[in-house]
């Protein structure tokens, strides 16, 4: 299969006052509008929905009626009928309100959740697809070239790609199994990756705020960013959250603020906030912000992955603005964003990560199509019944 | 094999540590919750509402106390977590409840996630001790009850000590 044969489908979300209705667009431009139902039905149930899948430990005890109510039963009022989805292969979801943020890629059909029938990738608006889009390299060359095994087993010519990947934990006692998801992960892909070669690498070192801003502040930044750390989320000013990541080891750097006439100011580059009260790092941490990435970001990445809790969350902004580690990613230049929509378990991301990085790596996928197939592995192996494991990871941004 | 390893967990209350302790509380508290019916949620219950709510238990259950006796049991981190352990250990006593939270706590802790520490689950878990009268386990409803008394002795031991101390 060519990636110019793909069929791409989306689905477009208004709230309005008293119902929810969504657009569908099909491949070839055909658009339907369908009612979801009353708001006043419709968003109790969403709210509740939210405010169960933000628990971590009802999550843990597996106690989320819910989110089984919402798969099973009125998450298909969200979606077109069936026949819809098999005229197309890629679906780009646009939800609006409080739709953010919820798995519709985990509802049923036909015993079958969404994401394991179509290659599903969410974006919170259309601008920022088309810039996404936009800036993917991928969609600067001829796609006719781009071909790709629709049985998963043909591996197509491998391209190399740069990567930088690093994973720590500043918080508990699991450093070593954050490292160990990135290990993992550059094990099975580093033949694929132009610039790795061994554990020992210095990409690969643990990394700490001014390594990782560095790497973000570079135009030509790595092809792919993978961390794995704690996402901490500040539900006052969302600005203020961030990565928290380990302090400098060669102690506080200092970057160059560009002045009139050529000149330049130094200044000491200092974290932005410090680590909340609540938290007590056992190594030194530093917080690297989303107003950090705001104002010196500039990724060129086709993928970043943030393996953390709950990268994906956060609020909505007025303007229908969704706010979270994920979406600062996208607005300072990444193409495509792995997420988290909530907590999630270390053994369940390493095989998902295996799948997905098999999928578009090795086997050249477009990245949504990468996604479906891990939905697909997952959902055939030991974790068929765990929606709350094989949902949490969402594609966001460009799916190509 | 895994209940060589509840018991493990189980015996080893002592020695776990603060952040360890907490989160097995959390668990505790997650599993019981099932047995709340219409109910809100107690998790992330600001401390006024949830003492008050502790309060009116106690009060149907006749246990005279007056709330800012229970602040103070629960304002005391160290105090808050010998009474989270006591009632753990009780707990404890009932195998299918306590495999399920040490099921649930093992979960969590292999999770990508971090627990803020808070010493208001102390309050959570007496609520639940005291008010549940059944939990919903996976492997089936057991009566709990009886436990309510267990937990009105547990907090009344450590009411007295703290005034008498």
């Amino acid at each position: 299969m060519r990636v110019s044969e793909i069929r791409v489908g989306a689905l477009i979300y208004n709230i309005s006052f008293l119902t929810i209705t969504f657009m569908s667009i099909d491949s070839k431009g055909r658009k339907s509008v369908y009612s979801a139902g009353d708001i006043g039905e419709i968003e109790p149930k969403l709210m509740r929905l939210s405010e169960e899948l933000s628990n971590g430990m009802k999550i843990a005890h597996g106690d989320l009626p819910n989110l089984h109510d919402f798969i099973d039963n009125w998450g298909r009022q969200l979606l077109p009928p069936k026949e819809w989805f098999e005229n197309i292969d890629v679906l780009v979801i646009v939800p609006r309100g409080n739709l953010h943020g919820i798995p519709l890629h985990l509802v049923l059909i036909d015993n079958s959740p969404l994401g394991a029938l179509v290659g599903i990738t969410y974006s919170s608006g259309m601008s920022l697809m088309s810039r996404c889009m936009d800036r993917n390299p991928l969609r600067k060359k001829d796609s006719a070239d781009w071909e790709f095994g629709s049985d998963y087993n043909s591996p197509c010519s491998p391209r190399k790609l740069s990567a930088i990947l690093g994973g720590v934990d500043v918080l508990g006692s699991k450093n070593d199994i954050f490292k160990g998801i990135v290990t993992e992960i550059s094990n099975y892909v580093k033949g694929e990756l132009r610039n790795f070669s061994s554990k020992d690498d210095p990409c690969f070192n643990e990394f700490d705020r001014s390594s990782w801003k560095t790497a973000f502040m570079c135009p030509n930044s790595s092809d792919i960013l993978c961390i794995a750390s704690h996402g901490y989320l500040d539900f006052n000013n969302h600005r203020m959250s961030g990565l928290l990541l380990a302090r400098d080891k060669l102690g506080v750097t200092y970057r160059n603020l560009a002045l009139h006439g050529g000149k330049g100011f130094h200044v000491r580059d200092l974290p932005l906030r410090d680590i909340p009260l609540d938290f007590q790092p056992n190594i030194d941490a530093e917080i690297l912000t989303s107003a950090e990435l705001e104002i010196d970001g500039l990724l060129n990445s086709e993928l970043v992955a943030l393996l953390g809790c709950s990268t994906s969350v956060g609020q909505i902004y007025s303007g229908d603005e969704p706010v979270s580690l994920a979406e600062t990613f996208l607005h300072v230049g990444a193409c495509s964003v792995i997420s988290c929509l909530w907590d999630v378990s270390v053994e369940f991301i390493k095989e998902w990560c295996r799948y997905f990085f098999d999928g578009w790596l090795i086997h050249r996928l477009p990245k949504a199509l990468a996604y479906q197939r891990s939905i697909q592995k997952i959902f055939s192996g030991k974790y068929k019944d765990y929606p709350e494991q094989f949902g949490c990871i969402v594609l966001k941004g460009d799916w190509l | 094999m895994s209940n060589e390893r509840t018991k493990r967990i189980w015996d080893d209350l002592d020695r776990l540590e603060k952040r360890e302790l907490l989160i097995l509380v959390e668990a505790a508290v997650a599993v019981l919750q099932s047995g709340l019916e219409d109910e809100d949620s107690l998790h992330d219950m600001p401390s006024a509402p949830l003492i008050s709510t502790l309060h009116e238990t106690l009060l149907r259950e006749n246990v005279e106390v007056e709330p800012s006796q229970i602040l103070n049991l629960i304002d005391n981190n160290d105090v808050s977590l010998k009474l989270c352990k006591k009632l753990l250990k009780e707990i404890s006593g009932l195998p299918e409840l306590a495999k399920e939270i040490e099921d649930t706590y093992n979960t969590r802790t292999k999770m990508m996630s971090f627990d803020v520490e808070s010493t208001l689950l102390a309050a959570s878990l007496l609520v639940l001790s005291i008010k549940i009268k059944y939990v919903d386990l996976k492997s089936g409803k057991i009566k709990f009850y009886e436990f309510s008394n267990k937990a009105i002795k547990v907090l009344c031991e450590f009411l007295d000590s703290k005034i008498g101390g």
